[in-house]
């Protein structure tokens, strides 16, 4: 038995403009791993972000996230983008059209534990005009207790497909 | 909902889960697949001064994401290890693979390395002969069993003097059944481990 658990899964089956993981992160762990692949739209559109939920199911839309991440184009120079205070964290994964489609691997620390902030780290490729890889850090810098996580885009792109895993890395004594 | 993991089972587990299951429940679920770990293992292969390496059992009817490890690559004169897809049982050799990656030396220069037209994605970086002198790598799959979408790759990659990270594409939308390792650079011969995983779905 591998020490990777899987929490949730959540399929993406109609068009919509977020979705909410709820009840995925609790004390059983300490750091959770998410994974997507397949999400996708008509148009390329280059991110999807990340805001949290916390345990009353609020998603938390307060200027308290940090990120950074470096912008890999296999067509174009690379580009640096961060933020500081803002509402959510940017680019931890993407999407794009039906056939060119996406996947990435998030890792998220210490969502649960109410005194820490809750940290990520994130590497994805996807599609716009040519293969874009995006590998991403960031922060909520709030000591509370997260239970979940919302992903949306901010220009309210709507993405109809796709299919989101969460796990959990077990916990040794 | 969360899945619940009885104690009774894992002494080392340190916490409760919120779950607890019935026997009959722990039969129904495995008989589903859905009890156990969710990182499963599908192959591996290890091989001494070789040309090449292909697996192609990989299970994308499956699995539509894959692990792919690689481990200790060390070729025989200096050279870069890199990947091919089987499609439909047909090696894609053509200059259609995509890739944007950085690179780092511990004592040199940081830079970035991208092609919309190559043979090949990046697996492992350069190295040279000496046997201590190695590298490995992870890298994710996405969508290889997926007829209708594009076979994605994120990978980050770590060598005695040099790391990588970025991803790769092929382009085309197809069923990619099987990968294929090599010396993309010189066509040296190597030495190196490779497991491949499933990354678990319901």
């Amino acid at each position: 038995m591998s020490n990777l658990r899987l929490i949730n899964e959540t399929e993406i089956t109609s068009s919509v403009s977020s979705v909410d993981i709820t009840d995925v992160f609790s004390a059983d762990f300490d750091i959770y791993k998410i994974v997507t692949n397949g999400i996708e739209d008509t148009t390329d559109t280059p991110s999807l972000h990340i805001r949290f939920i916390n345990s009353s199911g609020s998603v938390i839309s307060a200027s308290n996230y940090d990120y950074a991440y470096l912008n890999m184009r296999s067509e174009g120079s690379f580009a640096e983008n961060r933020g500081t205070n803002q509402s959510y964290i940017r680019g931890v994964f993407s999407f794009s059209n039906a056939t060119h489609s996406q996947g990435s691997v998030t890792y998220i620390f210490n969502p649960y534990l109410a005194t820490s902030y809750t940290f990520g780290l994130s590497q994805f490729s996807s599609y716009a005009t040519a293969v874009r890889s995006i590998k991403n850090i960031g922060v909520l810098k709030q000591t509370a207790s997260m239970t979940g996580f919302q992903l949306f885009d901010i220009d309210n792109t709507d993405f109809s497909e796709g299919i989101i895993r969460t796990y959990g890395l077990r916990v040794d004594s | 909902m969360p899945f619940g993991y009885t104690g009774q089972n894992q002494p080392n587990q340190t916490v409760s889960n919120s779950g607890v299951f019935s026997i009959t429940d722990v039969a129904e679920l495995q008989s589903q697949g859905k009890l156990g770990g969710s990182l499963e293992f599908i192959a591996e292969q290890t091989v001494s001064d070789v040309a090449n390496l292909s697996m192609t059992s990989i299970k994308e009817n499956v699995y539509d994401v894959h692990l792919l490890e690689v481990i200790g690559y060390n070729p025989v004169s200096s050279d870069r290890l890199g990947m091919q897809f089987f499609e439909s049982g047909t090696r894609e050799s053509a200059s259609v693979y995509q890739y944007a990656y950085q690179y780092g030396y511990y004592n040199g220069s940081f830079g970035e390395n991208k092609s919309t037209g190559d043979d090949h994605i990046k697996i492992c970086p350069d190295e040279g002969t000496d046997s201590t002198d190695t590298s490995s790598a992870y890298c994710y799959i996405y969508n290889a069993g997926n007829s209708s979408k594009y076979t994605f790759t994120s990978q980050q990659l770590l060598g005695t003097d040099f790391m990588r990270f970025g991803g790769g594409v092929l382009p085309q939308a197809s069923t990619v059944d099987g990968i294929y390792l090599f010396g993309d650079n010189t066509g040296s011969n190597f030495s190196l481990t490779a497991k491949l995983y499933g990354v678990k779905q319901i």
